[in-house]
């Protein structure tokens, strides 16, 4: 809604509605229920003590450009907007920080995108602990360990993730929730690659890179393929199937491979590719023979990792529950965080705050971490 | 209709509606219960299973506005300036329910801390619980010790509600759970 409509629907000009609006002239009760109305929002969202910070539209502006998807992206855009503001309003709440370990940005400039994203995947590793095995949980090691902000909410289909740099907030990462896991797994780290050597520039992933993609790209890809499945590891679990079907190449053994480090088999077949640990044409052949590799998964009895729903970051849904278990916020306004309803958020907050442990007769108790708020 | 009223916030709302007993509830309390629009646009969904699936059920409030148990109200002109401080402290829902109380010099019910607190600072009358008025109905209709658990098991399933511990009546909440644990 423009300013001009907003002002037409309130009643009142144009120039008095911006002075409403920076606060030069005091807003009448009536008018701030009125202009509640007109926004779609909350009177309690409107008299937020901090004022709304982050303003991340224009900073896609030009990415959007010649995306087919602009329009809904846009919209989308905004959302993640509204979650970033009720992100930073939830810190400036608590008078907290946000936690952040961000090492300095990397200069890729003029290096070899396959060897640089190599080089600096395997000093990431080392840096956050990881070994040299599959990541647990990557989502919760860039959240916790890093100090990513992580939102998954449904992006157009072609559309693998967005990646902005919001100065309250640091790295923020939306990825497509309509994608599986091991999907997200590989956006999340494509999108940490851009974290790490080109923080200030907004990114909109797809989900097919264009034939000729910025190197940029490139080396995002193979960071994240270096960072989801390490060199030294991938090699040793691939020789180590390998000897247990009789040094066989089989698709099983991809099928486990891609299941272990959480990714595709497309994107395990391609890495070991390019380690060469199997000849070059291995996924091709296996699309020319029509692999599917769900229906090999299911006849291995693996099951694929379940989704996650959680839209927010961990950190942002902890700090909402907080503030409501020490009375700071009422159930609607975690309702509002949580952007949910009432009962949601009732859920929501026992799921946050309650643990599940075993009874002495061996039965699960849950133990309720604070205070019933209320 | 009785003559005495009683404003609920949504959260009580919320959880005298998963009873499915709020007419009679009122009528325990000897109260019609009054609903601001802002507290009724805050009510949301109950949680009900059918068969594995957890389906959300939205509240309607419509039968009971019917029966006369229930008014759904709006802010006057003079309430405005009061609901606008309160929500600068807590929800749209909470700020209408407690301007409205503080104004007509009408009771009202909530279980939220910081509402709770709110009307503490604005010197209102320490607001009814939820299990106030549950164990009020349970006593008034002499319902068997099965019943009530079975009521206060229909509020914490479909309402997701927890009573705190500070609820003076928690006890007789925890009472009705300590044989199923």
């Amino acid at each position: 809604m423009t300013q001009q409509q907003a002002s037409a629907a309130l009643g009142v000009s144009r120039p008095l509605l911006v002075a409403i609006e920076k606060g030069t002239r005091e807003v009448r009760p009536e008018e701030l229920v009125r202009l509640a109305e007109i926004y779609g929002k909350p009177v309690n969202e409107l008299l937020r003590s901090a004022a709304p910070p982050v303003g991340i539209g224009g900073q896609f502006r030009t990415a959007l450009g010649s995306s087919p998807d602009a329009d809904e992206l846009s919209r989308l855009i905004s959302r993640l907007e509204s979650l970033a503001d009720d992100y930073v309003d939830l810190i400036h709440r608590s008078g907290g920080t946000l936690p952040d370990r961000y090492p300095a940005v990397r200069d890729i400039r003029h290096l070899e995108p396959e060897q640089a994203a190599e080089d600096l995947a395997s000093e990431e590793r080392n840096r956050l602990g990881l070994g040299d095995g599959p990541v647990p949980d990557l989502r919760e090691t860039l959240e916790n360990d890093v100090g990513l902000r992580i939102f998954v909410i449904p992006l157009p289909s072609a559309v693998a993730g967005l990646f902005v740099y919001i100065e309250l907030l640091g790295g923020c990462v939306a990825i497509n929730a309509k994608h599986p896991p091991e999907r997200r797994n590989w956006t999340l780290a494509h999108e940490y690659a851009h974290f790490l050597v080109a923080r200030h520039q907004v990114e909109i992933t797809p989900v097919r890179r264009a034939p000729r993609a910025p190197e940029i790209e490139q080396f995002a890809d193979a960071f994240a393929a270096s960072f989801l499945m390490p060199r030294s590891g991938l090699t040793r679990r691939f020789h180590e199937l390998k000897r247990g079907r009789g040094g066989k190449l089989t698709p099983a053994v991809l099928v486990q491979l891609a299941h272990v480090y959480r990714v595709s088999v497309q994107a395990t077949t391609l890495r070991l590719q390019d380690l060469k640990l199997i000849p070059a044409a291995t996924w091709n052949r296996l699309s020319d023979h029509n692999f599917r590799a769900r229906d090999a998964a299911r006849l291995l009895g693996i099951e694929s990792p379940e989704p996650t729903s959680d839209e927010l970051p961990l950190h942002y849904r902890v700090l909402a529950a907080e503030l409501y278990a020490e009375g700071e916020i009422t159930e609607g306004q975690l309702a509002g965080y949580f952007h949910t309803d009432r009962v949601g958020a009732r859920t929501l907050y026992e799921s946050l705050m309650a643990t599940r442990d075993v009874a002495a007769d061996g039965s699960s108790q849950v133990i309720d971490l604070a205070e019933s708020p209320a | 209709m009785a003559d005495r009223q009683l404003l609920l916030d949504a959260c009580v709302a919320i959880n005298l509606m998963a009873t499915g007993r709020l007419d009679a509830i009122a009528s325990a309390a000897g109260v019609t219960f009054l609903l601001l629009r802002q507290a009724e646009a805050e009510a949301g969904a109950l949680r009900d299973l059918v068969g594995d699936e957890l389906v959300r059920t939205p509240i309607d409030f419509t039968p009971h506005v019917h029966a006369g148990t229930l008014r759904v109200v709006a802010l006057v002109a003079a309430e405005l300036p009061r609901y606008v401080e309160c929500a600068r402290l807590v929800d749209d829902g909470e700020a209408a329910t407690i301007a409205a109380a503080a104004n007509r010099g009408v009771p009202l019910a909530t279980d939220d801390r910081k509402a709770r607190r709110l009307c503490a600072d604005l010197g209102l009358p320490a607001p009814v619980r939820t299990l106030a008025l549950l164990r009020q109905y349970a006593e008034e209709a002499d319902l068997s010790r099965t019943d009530v658990r079975s009521l206060l098991l229909v509020v914490q399933r479909r309402a997701s509600f927890a009573p705190p511990r500070a609820d003076p009546d928690s006890p007789w909440w925890q009472g009705y759970f300590d044989d199923l644990t």
